[in-house]
């Protein structure tokens, strides 16, 4: 039995590596099948104080929210399991609440057309074959007055983010489609940091220079939908009030779909709720992998002994 | 499109065979992914940014009329061109600085002339040394304004987000906050401590905070590899939805019997090349130092040339 036991320690890796996949399908072929695995999720603070923020936007007497929500979106293929769903949450918010916002995509060259596809997704049908698949959510949201994409923007980091709070004009002529900016309505009264209510970065890691130059200097509102392994770094600025809040990996996303549709189960279609179960299973495999690894460690540290 | 659902999943389980052990099929599409993401980032640079901003600026009204022989055409082209130049030496002047600065980035491919490149690596550094100042402030500052906390601590509120203190400022003590911030404040002296390298750690105090500050560390280091996992399992979980919904359920199924009648014998055929023209497996190398006649003497350390 313990040499069973210290062989443990010595299980080569590809096997893990399987139980991992095999864990993970599940859910995936339950959901195909038309028997869906469904956990519960309970957002958590850093989640709640993006939802919260978003929603105490200023508003006129018509009820019209006065600023915008800038969206520097500069997630690409490489962290597409957690940043597309970050996004597709706060997009999905902002155009419930029609609240404007304006998408920059600094520094990555590859982003504006994966931010656009999502956009694309809850104002356009999915047709495939000629066949609708899938019905836009808000079909009425107009580019130009709800949304601006001005798409890639280089220098990354300071320089960027410097000029787009104090002119946002003079950083980008035109949109990602080249139409001159003062051409678009929303772009005509969207000038500098006066004019944005919040920030919302979302990428692998976001630059920290939104906190420094954003909210440092104008105390603007920052958000960050970073990946898991970069919260850990960004976690400090919350307590601090540098960060209204953050969305963190595919847990991020998944809870800020609970609190969009809390009653309604069959509205959360978020890329994070499609995720966050097999992250499950895929845990549980991996926990109870480190648990047997240490069972093996020590039954051969009492055989030495 | 269907074949391109297909040549997705094929790539990406070619990728995945890296998992069973490092392989050719792995590094051809590796090197092809590479390939193609620098091409495509060239290209959007050169339209985003080089062209719009550089390039243009300069020649976008130079549209020479040639109109005679080939010969005589290089003449005339000639003298559109220096006619230009002559006309518009502000823009020239701006292209060729820009140009010849930006281009001297490219001598880091030489060594004889690497120190070229040192001039604008000078340039960006020293830029990059005082924004760096600016932002750390801004960053940091209220980090250290924020590790001030009470120990005696009333619930937290706008006005103070950790809690006000008790003794003092009045209200009612919250224990829960309270313990939050002595622990918070615990930590950041055990760890400061522990990386406090300048007296010696032979005091009990010193000893117990710097060990408790290690304990603490690896309490973080955990953290940082949990948070690491879930995002490789989402990277992961994108993909495997991916595989199992887009292509294995949805796609597989619709593909026509000639598809796969015609992707086999395209698999054949690669693989008759990849077998007819493959090299022999090369002769294990001697190392240098055995010669036919077996490995040298040595020599004296005195009679060495």
């Amino acid at each position: 039995m313990r040499d069973l036991l210290i062989k443990l320690q010595t299980v080569d890796r590809r096997w893990v590596y399987l139980a991992i996949a095999v864990a993970c399908a599940i859910p995936f072929i339950a959901e195909a099948i038309g028997k869906p695995i469904n956990l519960s999720v309970y957002p958590s603070r850093e989640t709640q104080g993006v939802f919260d923020t978003i929603n105490n936007i200023p508003r006129d007497a018509n009820g019209n929210p006065t600023k915008v929500v800038l969206i520097d979106s500069t997630w690409d293929a490489g962290s597409m399991g957690e940043n597309e769903g970050q996004a597709e949450a706060i997009i999905d918010h902002l155009f419930r609440e029609r609240i404007p916002f304006i998408v920059t995509c600094i520094g990555n060259e590859k982003a504006p057309q994966f931010v656009n596809g999502v956009i694309e997704r809850f104002t356009q049908d999915t047709i495939v074959d000629g066949k609708v698949v899938r019905k836009a959510k808000y079909p009425g949201r107009v580019y130009g007055k709800d949304w601006v994409n001005l798409g890639f923007s280089v220098p990354w980091g300071w320089q960027s983010i410097q000029q787009i709070m104090k002119d946002i004009h003079v950083q980008y002529k035109a949109d990602y489609q080249g139409t001159p900016l003062e051409e678009i309505p929303l772009m005509q009264r969207v000038r500098n940091a006066d004019d944005i209510y919040m920030i919302f970065a979302v990428t692998y890691s976001p630059s920290e220079d939104w906190v420094s130059f954003a909210h440092g200097i104008y105390g603007t509102p920052v958000a960050f939908g970073c990946a898991g392994i970069q919260s850990t770094t960004t976690y400090r600025f919350i307590p601090s009030g540098q960060m209204v809040g953050m969305l963190v990996s595919v847990r991020g996303s998944a809870e800020y779909d609970a609190l969009l549709y809390p009653d309604d189960r069959s509205q959360r279609v978020n890329k994070g709720t499609q995720l966050i179960v097999p992250l499950a299973f895929g845990h549980l495999v991996i926990i109870f992998a480190i648990i047997m690894g240490n069972i093996g460690y020590f039954a051969a540290r009492r055989r030495r002994s | 499109m269907l074949w391109q659902i297909w040549l997705c999943a094929l790539l990406t389980l070619g990728i995945y065979t890296f998992l069973y052990s490092d392989n050719k099929l792995y590094r051809m599409l590796l090197n092809i992914l590479i390939g193609l993401n620098v091409g495509y980032q060239f290209m959007v640079t050169w339209k985003s940014v080089l062209s719009p901003k550089w390039w243009a600026l300069c020649w976008k009204g130079f549209d020479p009329k040639i109109e005679g022989s080939w010969f005589s055409g290089v003449f005339e082209w000639l003298g559109y061109f220096f006619s230009y130049i002559w006309n518009h030496p502000g823009a020239f002047i701006y292209w060729l600085i820009l140009g010849v600065l930006g281009s001297l980035w490219y001598f880091q491919l030489t060594r004889k002339y690497l120190w070229l490149s040192r001039i604008v690596i000078g340039m960006s550094v020293g830029m990059g040394a005082g924004i760096v100042f600016k932002s750390s402030f801004l960053l940091n500052a209220a980090q250290i304004t924020d590790s001030f906390r009470p120990f005696i601590a009333t619930m937290p509120s706008a006005l103070w987000s950790n809690g006000s203190p008790v003794i003092g400022t009045g209200g009612t003590f919250n224990f829960l906050q309270s313990l939050n911030n002595v622990i918070f404040v615990g930590t950041i002296v055990c760890v400061m401590v522990y990386f406090f390298f300048s007296f010696s750690h032979e005091n009990r105090v010193i000893v117990g905070s710097a060990k408790m500050g290690r304990w603490l560390l690896m309490i973080s280091f955990g953290a940082f590899f949990g948070n690491t996992v879930m995002t490789r399992m989402a990277v992961f979980l994108e993909r495997l939805q991916y595989l199992i919904r887009d292509w294995a359920i949805q796609t597989v199924p619709q593909t026509p019997l000639i598809a796969y009648i015609y992707g086999g014998g395209v698999l054949l055929l690669i693989i008759a090349i990849y077998l007819l023209f493959r090299r022999p497996p090369a002769k294990p190398q001697k190392p240098d130092y055995i010669d036919e006649e077996g490995p040298k003497p040595e020599v004296p350390v005195g009679e060495q040339v």
